[in-house]
C-alpha cells in the first residue's frame, strides 16, 4: 500500500513496464500504429451498456462496436463474450455507476486508509452484483465473503511485517532486467525503488542471479534493514511461473534453483506447494514405512525435502480464504494479451523526417 | 499565438535544489528552449491565507530566475489543479475536506474520485467558495514570485481534472450552487458553461495580479476534438493539453492533434516521457511515436512531461540525479527532426460540427459521458459510444486531402479553407485511409506531412509526380515538385 509519503525511483519507462506487464499484461502500452490491427489481438475486454430491456451500446476494447439489440439478462453478456472470444466482460445498466459513485460518496470518511477504502469498494462493487446492475464475467461466486478488514490487515503483516523489505529481482541473460524493492513502514510502503537505484547500491553484478543474490541482498539490508523475502530469477522465468496451475511448481523451481528465494518466509514455502509436498511424502511414508520416498541421491527431491521443512505454520489461504497465487495465475493465464516486444530504448529510432521525399 | 516551444516539465518540489541547474542545464543541451514549471497549491500553503514561496523547494522564483539564466523561457501552471499527480489532487486538505466546496450527487453526497490509493471528494467548479479560493491562489502564487514574474513567458491556470466514471445524463455535479437542469441537453451545456466560466475566472485572476493578458493559456485536461468546451476557450486563448496514450492509436491521435492546431490561439500539447506510478505504463518509444505524430500534424509547441522529476515518476528524461537517461537522446534528434517540418499556409478541406451539436452528441451518448481520456486508453474512440453508429473513422480513398475537424468557430491564423472538389490531393494506392496536411510555402510550392496505420506500406504521389513509400505509424513528407522523367 502507498500514499503520499511513498518515495518511489529508480524506474525508467521500460524496466516498470517490463514489471508491470508481468502481473497486469492487460495494461501493456501499444504504439499508435497497432490500434488498426487491434482486431486480429487475442485478449481485451467487452462493454455492454444496456437500460434492463435494450443494449444501448456494446463495444469490445478490440474489436470496436458490437450489434447487439435487446438485453435479456446475463445470457446476453454470456452469449456476446463468446461471440467475440472474450474472457473479460462488463455490463452495466443505465445509472449503475452513479450509483456507485453515490455509495462510495456516502460511506467514505476522511481518515479511511487504502485497507477500509478497498474493502468500501468491493463491498459497493458486490452490492451492484448481487442488485443485477452490474455483470461480470468472469461471474463472481456468489455468497463468498469477503475477507474483513483485520484479516487483511493480517495477511499483510504475514506478507510483509512493518520494518521489512521485500525484493523481486529479474534478469534477462546475464543483465538485470528490472527489479522492485519495496520497504513498509506503518501500514505502507514508505520506498519503492527500481533498478537504477539497484545498480546503485550494488555496483556491478557477475551475470550469474544464483551468484549475486547474496551481493544483492547485503546491499538492500545496508540501505533499506532487514529483508523479509527476495526473489531472484530470470524474467521468463518468473513470468512462466506466475501462469502455472500446478502445485508444486514454484516448489520444483526453488529446489532446482531456478528461482532463487532468499530470505525465505514461511508463507512463501506454503504458498509454493511445498506443503503439498509434505503431506504426499507423509502420505508415502505411511505406505512404506520406513522407507523415504524422497530420492536420497535426487538433489531436486532433496531440495524440496528442506523446502517443505521450512514451511511453517503461515498459511494465506487458510487466513483470507483463497489462495493468492492460484488466482493470480488463473487471472493471467485467461489474460491473453501479448504484450508488444518493442525495441529497448537504446536502440535507434526511425527518423521524423525522411530524405526519401522524391522517388 | 504562442507559436514554436519546446518545453521540459521540471518538477522543483521532488528534485533536490541542488540539481536544478543541472537539470535546466540538460534541457538546453538536449534542443529544449523553455522548462514547464508548476505550482502546487497544496504544497505552498501553510494555513487559511498564508503561503511559503521561500523554502529551497518552494522557491520558484529562484527556478524561474535559474531557468532564465540559462536561456530558457518559463511556463508556469498554477492550477489550481496543476498537475495530475499531485495528491490530494494538488489541494490543501483543508479544501478537499471542506463539505461546502465539493461536488455533490443527485442524493447530496460527495463526488468522490480516486487519488492514488484513497478517494478523496471532487471540488466542485460550480461552488462559489471554491472559485474564491482558486482565485485567491492564483493572486498568491503570483504574488510570490515577485520580480521573476516579468521573466514567466506564459502562465497556465486551469484544471488537471482526474478521470471520473459515469453512465448518466443527469450524473453530474448538483452542489446547490449548480442550479438546475431541464433535459440532459440542458444540463451538458451547463456543465460546459460551468468550465467554461471557471477558467475564464482563474484568468482574469492572472490578469489582476499582473499578467498581461496575452501571456496568461488556459489548462485542459479533457480531449480537444469533440469538445464544445475546449473550442469555445481555445478561441480566447492559448489552450494547454495532454496527448492521448499510444494506444489510442493513429487516427485518433492525429485527429485531435490537427483539432487542437488549429484552434484560434494555437496549443500546447503535453507529451509523455514515462507516467506517474499509478498509471498505466508507455515505453520510451511508443511515447515518441506519439510525440512524431503531434509534430507531424503541425503542432509547434509541445512540453515534454517529465523533463525532471526527482522522485515520484517513471521515465523522465533525467533521472533522479538530473542525468539524462538513454532515451532522451532520442528526444533530441526527434526535436532536431522537427525543425525541418514544412511551413507556411495550411490548405484544409473541414469537417465541421456546430458546438450545440456536440453537447447534445454528448448528452445523448449510450454512456455519457465516460471520460474521453478514459476511453483513448482503452483504445476506444469518442464515437464508439455515439448513438449514431458508424460516424468516427475515416474511410479507406484512393485519394487523400487534408481533412481538418472543426467547430463552428473559426480556424485559427495560417489555415486556408477549400472545397473539396478544388482540393490538393494525394494518390494513394492501393487505397487506405490516410491522414495528411498540405501546407503551402511562401513560394508557392505545395507539401505534404502524410501518415497512417495501414498494415501494408501504401504508396503516395503527387499531382506532379512526387512519390513516396510510407510505412504504418512513420510520417513522410512530399514536396509537389516537377519530377524529371
Amino acid at each position: 500500500m502507498i500514499d503520499a509519503g511513498t518515495s518511489f525511483s529508480g524506474f525508467d519507462a521500460r524496466s516498470w513496464h517490463r514489471l508491470v506487464s508481468l502481473f497486469v499484461p492487460g495494461l501493456a502500452s501499444q504504439p499508435p500504429e497497432r490500434w488498426a490491427r487491434r482486431a486480429a489481438t487475442r485478449g481485451g475486454v467487452l462493454l455492454v451498456f444496456h437500460d434492463g430491456v435494450r443494449v444501448l451500446r456494446a463495444v469490445h476494447t478490440l474489436r470496436g462496436p458490437l450489434a447487439a439489440e435487446a438485453w435479456q439478462g446475463p445470457e446476453t453478456l454470456r452469449a456476446l463474450a463468446a461471440r467475440t472470444h472474450t474472457r473479460f466482460a462488463v455490463a452495466l445498466r443505465t445509472g449503475a455507476l452513479e450509483s456507485f459513485f453515490e455509495r462510495l460518496g456516502g460511506r467514505i470518511t476522511a481518515h479511511d486508509d487504502p485497507f477500509v477504502t478497498a474493502a468500501l469498494v468491493l463491498g459497493v462493487a458486490r452490492e451492484l452484483l448481487e442488485d443485477g446492475a452490474a455483470y461480470v464475467l468472469p461471474e463472481v461466486p456468489r455468497g463468498v465473503p469477503l475477507p474483513p478488514v483485520d484479516v487483511a490487515l493480517r495477511a499483510w503483516d504475514a506478507l510483509l511485517p512493518d520494518g521489512r523489505t521485500a525484493a523481486l529481482v529479474l534478469f534477462e541473460g546475464e543483465h538485470l532486467d528490472t527489479a522492485l524493492l519495496a520497504r513498509r513502514r506503518g501500514l505502507c510502503l514508505d520506498r519503492l525503488h527500481g533498478p537504477e537505484v539497484l545498480h546503485r547500491l550494488v555496483g556491478p553484478l557477475g551475470g550469474d542471479f544464483r551468484r549475486d543474490y547474496r551481493v544483492i541482498r547485503a546491499a538492500i539490508e545496508r540501505d533499506l534493514g532487514p529483508m523479509s523475502v527476495g526473489v531472484f530469477a530470470q524474467t521468463d522465468t518468473f513470468r512462466a511461473l506466475l501462469r502455472r496451475d500446478d502445485a508444486g511448481a514454484w516448489a520444483r523451481a526453488v529446489a532446482a534453483r531456478d528461482v532463487v528465494v532468499d530470505p525465505m518466509p514461511p508463507w512463501f514455502a506454503v504458498a509454493a506447494g511445498a506443503g503439498a509436498m509434505r503431506a504426499a511424502a507423509r502420505r508415502s511414508r505411511d505406505l512404506f514405512a520406513g522407507v523415504e520416498l524422497l530420492g536420497l541421491l535426487d538433489p531436486v527431491a532433496r531440495g524440496l525435502r528442506v523446502l517443505a521443512e521450512r514451511a511453517g505454520e503461515v498459511d494465506l489461504q487458510a487466513l483470507l480464504g483463497f489462495d493468492p497465487l492460484r488466482v493470480l495465475s488463473a487471472l493471467l493465464r485467461q489474460s491473453e494479451t501479448v504484450p508488444d516486444d518493442e525495441a529497448p530504448d537504446d536502440e535507434p529510432d526511425e527518423p521524423l523526417h525522411d530524405d526519401h521525399d522524391v522517388v | 499565438m504562442i507559436g514554436r516551444l519546446r518545453a521540459a516539465t521540471l518538477r522543483t518540489s521532488t528534485l533536490d535544489p541542488a540539481r536544478w541547474a543541472r537539470a535546466l542545464d540538460a534541457f538546453a543541451d538536449l534542443g529544449f528552449d523553455a522548462v514547464d514549471l508548476c505550482a502546487v497549491w497544496r504544497e505552498h500553503e501553510l494555513g487559511p491565507g498564508r503561503f511559503d514561496f521561500h523554502a529551497p523547494r518552494r522557491d520558484l522564483a529562484a527556478a524561474v530566475r535559474a531557468a532564465h539564466a540559462v536561456g530558457l523561457r518559463v511556463l508556469l501552471r498554477l492550477g489550481p489543479m496543476a498537475t495530475p499527480e499531485a495528491p490530494g489532487l494538488g489541494l490543501p486538505e483543508r479544501v478537499l475536506r471542506d463539505a461546502s466546496l465539493a461536488a455533490r450527487t443527485r442524493r447530496n453526497n460527495p463526488l468522490v474520485v480516486p487519488d492514488g490509493l484513497r478517494l478523496v471528494p471532487l471540488p466542485s467548479l460550480a461552488a462559489r467558495g471554491f472559485r474564491h479560493e482558486s482565485r485567491q491562489w492564483i493572486a498568491a502564487a503570483l504574488g510570490g514570485l515577485g520580480d521573476a514574474l516579468a521573466l514567466v513567458d506564459r502562465v497556465v491556470v486551469g484544471e488537471a481534472l482526474p478521470l471520473r466514471l459515469r453512465d448518466a445524463p443527469g450524473d453530474g455535479d448538483h452542489h446547490p450552487d449548480a442550479g438546475s437542469a431541464a433535459d440532459a441537453d440542458a444540463f451538458a451545456a451547463a456543465e460546459t458553461a460551468r468550465v467554461v466560466d471557471y477558467l475564464r475566472e482563474l484568468a482574469a485572476a492572472a490578469v489582476t495580479a499582473g499578467v498581461p493578458s496575452d501571456r496568461v493559456a488556459f489548462a485542459w485536461s479533457g480531449p480537444v476534438l469533440g469538445s464544445a468546451a475546449a473550442a469555445t476557450l481555445g478561441a480566447e486563448r492559448t489552450l494547454v493539453f495532454a496527448a492521448p496514450p499510444p494506444r489510442a492509436g493513429v487516427e485518433t491521435l492525429w485527429r485531435e492533434f490537427r483539432a487542437a492546431a488549429a484552434l484560434g490561439h494555437g496549443a500546447v500539447v503535453t507529451l509523455r516521457a514515462g507516467t506517474a506510478p499509478i498509471e498505466p505504463p508507455v515505453p520510451s518509444s511508443h511515447a515518441r511515436a506519439v510525440a512524431r505524430i503531434a509534430l507531424a500534424a503541425g503542432l509547434d509547441a509541445l512540453s515534454v512531461q517529465m523533463g525532471c522529476a526527482g522522485e515520484g515518476w517513471v521515465g523522465a528524461l533525467l533521472d533522479e540525479e538530473a542525468h539524462p537517461r538513454p532515451h532522451a537522446a532520442r528526444w533530441r534528434e526527434l526535436l532536431h527532426g522537427a525543425d525541418a517540418m514544412p511551413r507556411g499556409e495550411e490548405v484544409v478541406v473541414t469537417e465541421r460540427v456546430a458546438r450545440e451539436a456536440l453537447e447534445a452528441r454528448r448528452a445523448r451518448a449510450a454512456s455519457n459521458p465516460l471520460p474521453l481520456g478514459l476511453l483513448s486508453r482503452l483504445g476506444i474512440s469518442a464515437a464508439e459510444l455515439d448513438p449514431t453508429p458508424g460516424t468516427d473513422r475515416r474511410p479507406p480513398r484512393a485519394d487523400a486531402v487534408a481533412l481538418l475537424d472543426a467547430t463552428d468557430l473559426p480556424l485559427g491564423p495560417g489555415f486556408v479553407e477549400v472545397a473539396e472538389a478544388e482540393a490538393p490531393r494525394l494518390a494513394v494506392e492501393p487505397p487506405a485511409t490516410v491522414h495528411a496536411r498540405c501546407v503551402r510555402d511562401a513560394a508557392g510550392t505545395t507539401h505534404w506531412v502524410a501518415l497512417h496505420d495501414h498494415p501494408d506500406p501504401l504508396t503516395l504521389t503527387t499531382a506532379r509526380g512526387a512519390v513516396v513509400r510510407a510505412e504504418a505509424g512513420t510520417p513522410v513528407t512530399l514536396h509537389d515538385v516537377e519530377v524529371a522523367p
